[in-house]
């Protein structure tokens, strides 16, 4: 499993299997491709495996119902043919988006005319619904569906239409010997289409495949698109964190049109310098790097992070999944066989980050090495990458809560309104309602730490700060 | 949850093939819909029995199709289907429609009961009730999501909708969770005819964790925590650690909720004081107590400092409160027992066991076996109950291959 497996390994459980189903011009319904299960496991005969008192939740039965089910049930009638599909049996549910392929036109001239033998099919991908209902699954999954059942099937109508592709491409299928390598005379296109489709899906990563080599589908992500309104915005004091350390394998799951400051950003993002820094450093406007980075976050390619600084402060995630033996374990070893010397283990930095101090605090009790530092900086991004651990984050609070806001100036003005700073405090006090962050405060106003801390220090009586993520 | 268009009933006829005998109300399923899905209605046998919905025309259909068969039926068999028509936002279809598949099973059980008592479908006399039974059952559902029909003499069909039923899972209830009362249990359960909820209901204090629930009441903890588990889904309980002083617990971005909810902060004050001592405290304050707990700060440290702060506040509840709301968490200690590098080797194992039982540990092999990372402490300390979490921390931290992360 590699790094981005994480998000792979839960939705294997999610994504059952991804089949295709096709109407004949004359004949029954047909069962033509079933994916991860090859054709031989599907059941052939009418009879239920389990008898029918089973549940068909298990993710491992997809393929023990009868061929005739596929065939039969998920070509759906012609009059539900250019809509969603969306079937529930017990555990599972088939989504598709059922297409109808136009009669030949006999007016058509005779050089264009195709010989089509089909007349409906169906891409139908299977869900575990179980996982969907624990809400472990994301709950965008069924929509990604039925878009990529669309999206996929309109290319493959397209390309029906014009060179009889599908009709083909199920002859050869039928023959039961094909291959994926496309040296081969035998290669089948629709097989490898469908394969690379469901482990997109499977995978939650954007991606593009080729129907018949050349008529380019980019898949829609089995995420929610964030509403433009909804998105967090991203500030110039963060910084970007791509979701792989190995930065050419981001690179190749990149859409073909990926502007070149995208691919700028993925390579130069350093999790230790702001967008503030990159600005300086790679000459980009913070605008435009802004909005690369955005894109990034928005293709699950990289998160936004807060950029690591001596002041941030990290705990071990309470959603962490500590267990001694988790893939956690290996993942990190196979992450650290690149780190020269093997200092650290991952109960070892568990440990460390189970009491919260600054990293500051952690680099002195380092003994100042700069190639231990450097080394543990290198641990956290990747448990920050993984989601082990959280930052802590100070927030400070205006502790006048029983007043309205006249007379919570008035106190201030008859408390505090001699003194020389309070015209900058005044200025601050938008900020402390615990929505804003010390580094946020910073960075609006234009302030560095230490005058910040000057003026929390200075009103402890009406201020209260509160550490949280 | 989707929106509850209607209730139908469909069956095989001999004659006619599939169609809609009864539906409510009239004209919810037109005939070119019916012919489209039809065979998902009335469908092959591999799926009869099983629980099924179809998404057609913006709707879904979701229903089960019941098998009954038996000489006395023209094709020996009996065909019939009993569902709804859904409306759904397409936001979360599957927790959506998983709300009303209880009642379908109910009503499609009661109704294969009847015609086995009563041949209640077979015979058309009998048969035709239905249609009014349907009437009362969407009626019902609609306005109160529940429903409660007489079919005949001797059989009511009850229906209840509970939406966290399904759209939320079952909850993980383990027997040291404290079960916290919501409200007053008596009002909520003192008409349930469960006798286990019966006996344990006066011991759940938000003190007690289950197995001590479980033992004053003389009930099996297997039992309670079953009956915990039902209390939880509705609504009833919420479950928190058991307190302790030398417990952390960390203020969560919800906690400025305390200052700016008027309603919540008046509840807090009301539970957190003793009325005795001290009748007033002012936002300021509570909010400050809250927002001072954070990682690393043990609970007996964060009282020590504030001693006078804390004068006529019940602290446990303080705690309990901020648990039951959100406004903070626990930070929980996990042991972790570390293999040895190349653990494989036995003999190296046992040599390491015996230097560290040289070395004055007190950790058994029983209990470091425990030491997964995936028990914390007071979970372990529930399986072990020969000590506290105080005396077995201390162990740990004198065991070298033992170590404690919070989280």
């Amino acid at each position: 499993m590699s790094e981005l497996g994480f998000e792979e390994d839960h939705a294997v459980q999610t994504m059952l299997s991804v089949s295709f189903v096709y109407v004949p011009l004359s004949g029954s319904p047909r069962l033509a491709f079933h994916y991860p299960e090859p054709m031989s496991e599907i059941k052939s005969d009418g009879a239920m495996s389990d008898g029918s008192g089973g549940s068909l939740g298990d993710s491992s039965r997809v393929h023990s119902l009868p061929r005739a089910f596929f065939a039969d049930f998920l070509c759906a009638k012609l009059q539900l043919c250019d809509a969603v599909m969306d079937i529930t049996i017990d555990r599972l549910r088939f989504i598709g988006y059922p297409l109808l392929l136009p009669s030949s036109n006999p007016h058509s001239k005779p050089e264009r005319t195709v010989q089509h033998d089909i007349k409906s099919f169906n891409v139908v991908f299977t869900v575990n619904r179980s996982e969907l209902l624990k809400n472990r699954g994301p709950l965008h999954m069924p929509t990604a569906c039925s878009r990529a059942s669309k999206v996929i099937g309109i290319a493959l109508r397209y390309e029906e239409m014009r060179c009889g592709y599908l009709s083909e491409q199920v002859a050869l299928l039928k023959t039961g010997s094909y291959s994926h390598n496309q040296a081969s005379s035998n290669h089948c296109n629709l097989s490898m289409v469908l394969t690379e489709t469901f482990e997109s899906l499977r995978s939650s990563l954007i991606t593009r495949v080729f129907v018949n080599g050349w008529l380019e589908v980019s898949l829609p992500p089995p995420y929610e698109p964030i509403e433009p309104s909804d998105r967090e915005p991203i500030r110039p004091y963060q910084t970007m964190l791509p979701i792989d350390s190995d930065i050419s394998k981001l690179e190749a799951l990149l859409p073909r049109g990926a502007s070149q400051v995208v691919r700028t950003l993925l390579r130069e993002a350093n999790p230790c310098k702001s967008f503030q820094d990159l600005e300086v450093e790679i000459d980009i406007p913070l605008e435009t790097l802004l909005m690369a980075a955005g894109t990034l976050v928005e293709w699950h390619l990289g998160i936004i992070s807060e950029t690591i600084s001596k002041h941030n402060v990290y705990v071990v995630s309470p959603t962490a999944d500590i267990a001694v033996g988790s893939p956690l374990y290996f993942e990190f070893e196979k992450f650290s066989g690149n780190v020269r010397d093997r200092r650290w283990s991952l109960p070892g930095l568990l440990l460390q980050f189970s009491a919260p101090q600054t990293l500051e605090k952690h680099r002195t009790a380092l003994g100042g090495s700069a190639v231990l530092v450097m080394e543990f900086i290198a641990c956290l991004i990747w448990l920050i990458r993984i989601g082990l651990v959280i930052q802590l984050k100070t927030y400070i609070h205006l502790s006048l809560f029983d007043y309205s806001e006249e007379e919570r100036a008035a106190v201030l003005n008859e408390k505090y309104g001699s003194r020389s700073d309070f015209h900058s405090f005044l200025k601050l006090t938008k900020y402390f309602d615990g929505k804003h962050h010390v580094e946020d405060i910073m960075w609006r106003e234009n302030c560095t730490r230490e005058e910040l801390f000057r003026i929390i220090d200075s009103y402890p009586d009406v201020l209260t700060t509160c550490v949280h993520e | 949850m989707a929106e509850l268009e209607g209730i139908y009933f469909a069956e095989f006829d001999n004659t006619m093939g599939p169609k809609v005998t009864y539906e409510a109300p009239e004209g919810l399923i037109n005939p070119e819909v019916f012919d489209a899905i039809s065979e998902c209605i009335i469908p092959k046998p591999w799926l009869f029995g099983r629980m099924m919905s179809t998404y057609a025309f913006g709707k879904t259909y979701l229903g089960m199709p019941v098998n009954l068969e038996g000489a006395q039926y023209e094709r020996n068999r009996m065909l019939f289907n009993v569902g709804v028509v859904l409306h759904p936002s397409r936001r979360n279809h599957s927790s959506e429609v998983a709300v009303y598949e209880p009642v379908i099973r109910k009503i499609a059980q009661t109704l294969e009961a009847l015609e086995a008592e009563t041949c209640f479908l077979s015979d058309e006399s009998m048969k035709v009730k239905l249609g009014d039974v349907l009437e009362k059952v969407l009626t019902g559902l609609r306005k109160h999501s529940k429903a409660v029909v007489p079919i005949d003499e001797a059989n009511i069909l009850h229906l209840v909708l509970n939406p966290r039923q399904t759209s939320q899972p079952v909850p993980n209830v383990r027997e040291h969770d404290v079960p916290v009362p919501l409200c007053d249990l008596r009002r909520h359960v003192a008409s349930e005819k469960d006798l286990v909820l019966r006996r344990i209901y006066p011991c759940i204090d938000g003190v007690r964790f289950i197995k001590q629930v479980a033992e004053m009441a003389d009930v099996d903890t297997e039992l309670a925590i079953e009956c915990v588990a039902g209390l939880v889904c509705l609504d009833l309980v919420r479950l928190v650690d058991i307190f302790q002083y030398s417990n952390i617990y960390a203020a969560t971005k919800d906690v400025r909720r305390i200052a700016s909810d008027p309603a919540l902060r008046d509840k807090c004050l009301a539970t957190i004081l003793d009325p005795a001592v001290r009748k007033t405290m002012t936002t300021n304050e509570l909010f400050s107590l809250y927002a001072a707990l954070r990682p690393g700060l043990r609970y007996e440290d964060f009282c020590l400092t504030r001693e006078s702060k804390l004068i006529g506040v019940h602290r446990h509840r303080l705690i309990t409160f901020g648990l039951v709301n959100g406004l903070i968490r626990r930070v929980l200690p996990y042991p972790l027992h570390l293999p040895l590098p190349g653990e494989s080797n036995i003999s190296q194992l046992i040599a390491q066991e015996k230097m560290d039982a040289q070395a004055g540990n007190q950790l058994k092999t029983f209990e470091l076996s425990l030491m997964d990372g995936k028990k914390s402490l007071d979970e372990l300390c529930c399986i072990v109950r020969e000590r506290g979490p105080a005396e077995l921390a201390e162990a740990i931290a004198a065991h070298q291959r033992c170590i404690l992360v919070y989280k």
